[in-house]
């Protein structure tokens, strides 16, 4: 199994989006983090007319201000802690559900597994965006709206990939081997199987959470998540349109392009982490691992000894 | 094969049940009281009964359940108090604008999509192929809303090419190609997510086409690499394509609610988004409701598509 | 090395003289092809035998140019179609000779027939895109090739789906297909490999009436000389990108003079050790050794590493392939250091 995993990680790093998508997760965290000291300005106070809508690149305002005065940057940075809260802490909660339920539906199947996926199949039934907007709407604004907003939304589709792994983990061998063994099914479920299927949810949800981004972004674009005077890109956004058509472009755009970087480089873990545990990559560092250890042996590649 | 298309049909029966449950379920969510907040908050509570009880709020669950559902197998869809007329006048023709815009942006993604997944597939390790590659990979994690600002910035404000909102000319409505002009941006920004999505999809799965036995015994015959293309190739990429536009069609209903907003366009996810910011539980209610009907129908085409587009999928249901 | 020489040039299509392949990998140029001689007459049953990775299949997809163009590091000598050669020829040039006068059988019949058409219309489909028969007439052609091959309701497969027939009839449907536009030689790569026993003696039998009734060369690449007894006219032995020996099935299968060959025969369970009641049994035989890796050769005939007649010098020298004299004065020859050395004596 250790073996399995060191694998996983040199792929995984030898895949050069994905380190880069690592990094940019790095930093935003260390910005979210650290943001009272990173931060040049106060991200929410608002400054006189002179200082309002100035263009990027200004002296002092790297990123420029909206039409509040407000330094840019030091929102963007401020608006790391929203952005990276409201996609990771749902998808996580979402997983864990998910979890329960997909192992439960997969491994029992029967009346409980087919309840379990037709209450998921209803949830299907509305498209994932306006799920969230009519939830989001109806608990009211803030961020923990959203977050239990998001996980509502995501579980059906993480409970339906557990489920499908877990139906297929099922059919093999090892499982039979374990009821042979008496082994209980609380323990099978969770000690044998759940390894197993853990690796591509966590892949899967990875993914997911680039998407959670962009789409707590629209809600906040539209007034529901996080309420003003808190920085968040979203809102950010919104704000910024109100003054696009007078000419500063800047104030809705780079809130934008946060969302984007963030959303991508989740994306790029996610594709990393899937690849990464596909056997086939995984074959192809052992066998790249077998030629470099044979040439330092000094043994001809493919040869093997003579038989006598 | 009839009875399955029967069964696939009736089977999103209950489907539309559930849906109708759950937006039910979703409006007795919200906290306050509806006739208060209408009357406002220096009403008589005699006021107050008195409305809920036209309302039919006073009415045990169930029976507001029963109801409403007649009432929506009329085809009345409730008032809006907040708007003042009948929701469905108010919906229903917003509801049109929304699949024209909708129907349009589908239009645009797949065709465009596929295209440029063909394309890229094709000429493989191209520069096109590495650059729109590239493009669909960031194109992919844009939000809808963003989209829409920078096109509307680009060709509306500054290069002028097209109207900043609305659906037709303020002033002076021209018919359909003044309807055309006003669609692009909103279309287009809708698009791009799943045009992104598709353009990968398609090219990783003509990949894949490319590299199966078929194909090379065809080749080995010496027919044209155009006529393999064309017959052979795009026929069997089709299942999975289909697919994934299927799912897209959930993306873009979703988005199409932000290029409204940014557009001005008279949709149903703009009147949704007025709605929620006035409070009008109402219309909310009824236009998720409708857009919801409409996903699951959707969804059942897109299931039946499949299977006609598959003949061993075909043959197993057969021999059930 | 050329035997087309001493035969009637109208008679020979296909022509292969000292062909040599190499294609660009990860790990660097293999030979994959090396010194390559043989030649198929028309109406003609050859046979090419050898292990996986021997070189047969690079064989074919060499006669038909069918390797990706980037893979190619180079192609030396020769390959003669009805006496024009064809390594210069353009790919447009080249799709006329496929299908029309060299078509393959595919080897594995599932796989190459498009799972989402019916089988009469692929096969439609070439014989219009190939001739200039109309749609009805190829229609026509493809229902009676059908019944040709055996099949008894040539309009019922027809119209079938790949995967809604048995793996015999699908292969039959192959075989029709690669004779859909009437070619000189047909290619078939292992065509019996994936049958039952009952159903590979039929498909054997089919292609010796497809030879005698159409006149239709074929050949045949297999690992198996099972097969090559049972049908071929002519035979090649490969050997890790070599031709090891080559003749007429009777003389080699009587005669084998390479190491290798005889191996191959003695590999070939015989009646009495299948039947034979009793305790002891000899060992099935067995070739030690694996192939050489074709990026490290050895420096002497490629196959002394497992050769159980192998002498120093075998180690040492690299055999050519040469006529061995016999009393029939038959064109059989070998490649073999041991051979020379008794030729020249």
């Amino acid at each position: 199994m250790a073996e399995k995993w060191k694998l996983s990680c040199k792929a995984f790093l030898s895949d050069k989006m994905a380190a880069i998508g690592a990094a940019i997760i790095l930093l935003a965290v260390f910005l979210a983090i650290f943001a009272n000291f990173v931060a040049p300005y106060d991200p929410n106070t608002v400054a006189e007319g002179s200082t309002r809508l100035l263009p990027p690149g200004t002296d002092g305002h790297i990123f420029g201000t909206d039409q509040q005065g407000r330094d840019i940057l030091s929102r963007i940075i401020f608006g790391t802690q929203t952005s990276l809260i409201s996609a990771v802490v749902p998808v996580i909660i979402a997983a864990v559900v998910s979890i329960a339920l997909g192992i439960i539906a997969g491994y029992y199947q029967g009346f409980i597994g087919s309840l379990i996926m037709r209450l998921m199949d209803i949830f299907f039934a509305f498209p994932a965006v306006l799920l969230a907007i009519a939830i989001a709407a109806i608990l009211g604004p803030g961020l923990l709206n959203v977050i239990i907003a998001m996980i509502i939304v995501r579980i059906p589709y993480m409970t339906r990939v557990v489920y499908t792994d877990v139906l297929q983990e099922s059919q093999k061998e090892y499982v039979e081997a374990a009821k042979a063994f008496g082994i209980g099914d609380l323990e099978t479920m969770f000690k044998q199987i759940l390894p197993n299927v853990l690796p591509s949810l966590i892949a899967y949800a990875t993914t997911l959470a680039g998407v959670t981004i962009v789409t707590v972004a629209g809600l906040s674009f539209i007034g529901l998540g996080v309420q003003p005077p808190t920085a968040d890109w979203g809102r950010m956004a919104s704000d910024g349109s109100k003054v696009l058509m007078q000419g500063y472009p800047h104030v809705t755009f780079i809130p934008g392009i946060a969302i984007l970087i963030l959303s991508f480089a989740f994306s790029m873990i996610g594709d990393g982490l899937r690849n990464a545990l596909d056997p086939y990559e995984q074959s192809k560092m052992k066998a790249k691992k077998k030629v470099k250890a044979e040439k330092t042996a000094g043994v001809g590649v493919g040869q093997t000894a003579k038989e006598g | 094969m009839l009875r399955y298309i029967l069964k696939r049909i009736l089977s999103t029966i209950p489907v539309l049940f559930g849906v109708t449950i759950i937006v039910f379920l979703l409006i007795q969510m919200i906290p306050g009281d509806p006739a208060k907040s209408i009357l406002g908050s220096d009403a008589t509570p005699g006021a107050v009964k008195a409305l809920r009880d036209e309302m039919g709020l006073n009415e045990p669950l169930l029976t507001q359940y029963g109801l409403w559902m007649m009432d929506l197998l009329k085809g009345d869809l409730g008032y809006s108090y907040t708007l003042h007329k009948p929701i469905i006048d108010e919906l229903l023709p917003r509801f049109v604008n929304s699949l024209i815009l909708t129907v349009a942006s589908l239009l645009i993604c797949i065709t465009l999509g596929v295209m440029l997944g063909l394309v890229s597939a094709l000429k493989k390790d191209s520069t096109l192929d590495k650059v729109s590659m590239g493009a669909a990979l960031i194109g992919a994690s844009m939000p809808v809303f963003w989209i829409a600002l920078m096109l509307m910035w680009l060709f509306a404000i500054k290069l002028q090419m097209f109207p900043v909102s609305g659906m037709y000319n303020m002033r002076n409505p021209g018919g359909f190609t003044d309807l055309l002009h006003h669609l692009v941006l909103p279309a287009f920004a809708t698009a791009t997510v799943s045009l992104a999505v598709i353009a990968r999809l398609t090219r990783s799965t003509v990949l894949d086409v490319l590299q199966k036995d078929y194909v090379k015994y065809f080749h080995s015959f010496g027919l044209s690499n155009t006529k393999i293309n064309l017959v052979h190739v795009m026929r069997n990429s089709l299942p999975p394509i289909i697919n994934i536009s299927g799912l897209q069609v959930g993306y873009i209903m979703g988005g199409a609610l932000f290029s409204e907003v940014v557009f001005n366009w008279p949709g149903i996810g703009q009147q949704l988004y007025t709605a929620v910011t006035s409070n009008d539980y109402p219309t909310v209610q009824a236009g998720i409701l409708l857009i919801s009907l409409t996903f699951v129908l959707v969804n059942l085409v897109v299931d039946l598509l499949n299977v006609w587009l598959s003949p061993k999928l075909q043959d197993s249901i057969k021999a059930e | 090395m050329k035997f087309a020489a001493s035969l009637k040039e109208e008679n020979v299509l296909l022509n292969i003289e000292n062909l040599s392949t190499k294609i660009k990998t990860a790990d660097g140029t293999l030979t994959v092809l090396e010194d390559v001689n043989f030649t198929v007459e028309k109406g003609e049953i050859m046979a090419i035998v050898g292990e996986s990775g021997s070189g047969k299949s690079m064989t074919i997809n060499s006669i038909l140019k069918l390797l990706p163009k980037n893979l190619i590091e180079e192609y030396k000598g020769s390959i003669e179609v009805a006496g024009k050669d064809v390594i210069a020829l353009n790919e447009n040039k080249m799709r006329e000779i496929r299908g029309r006068r060299i078509s393959l059988v595919a080897q594995n019949a599932m796989t190459s027939l498009d799972p989402s058409y019916r089988v009469g219309k692929q096969i439609v489909e070439i014989i219009v895109e190939k001739t200039n028969k109309t749609k009805s007439q190829a229609k026509e052609k493809a229902l009676s090739l059908l019944g040709q091959m055996g099949i008894d309701d040539p309009e019922r497969i027809f119209q079938s789906y790949p995967h809604q027939l048995s793996g015999g009839l699908r292969q039959r449907v192959v075989i029709a297909m690669s004779l859909a536009c009437d070619p000189d030689l047909i290619i078939a790569d292992e065509p019996t490999s994936a049958l039952d026993p009952t159903v590979q003696l039929q498909v054997l039998d089919l292609f010796t009436k497809i030879n005698r009734e159409f006149g239709t060369a074929i050949l045949i690449i297999t690992h198996d000389f099972g097969v090559v007894a049972r049908i071929a006219h002519k035979v090649a032995v490969m050997y890790a990108g070599q031709i090891v020996e080559y003749g007429e099935v009777g003389d080699i299968i009587d005669y084998p003079e390479h190491p290798y060959t005889q191996s191959l025969l003695k590999c070939i369970p015989d009646m009495d050790w299948i039947f034979k009641e009793g305790v002891h049994k000899k060992p099935l035989f067995q070739i030690k050794g694996e192939l050489p890796n074709l990026l490290e050769l050895p420096q002497g005939c490629r196959f002394s590493s497992r050769c159980h007649l192998a002498k120093e010098e075998c180690h040492v020298t690299k055999p050519l392939l040469l006529k061995k004299q016999h009393r029939y004065k038959s064109n059989h020859s070998v490649r073999c250091v041991l051979n020379e050395r008794s030729h020249e004596r």
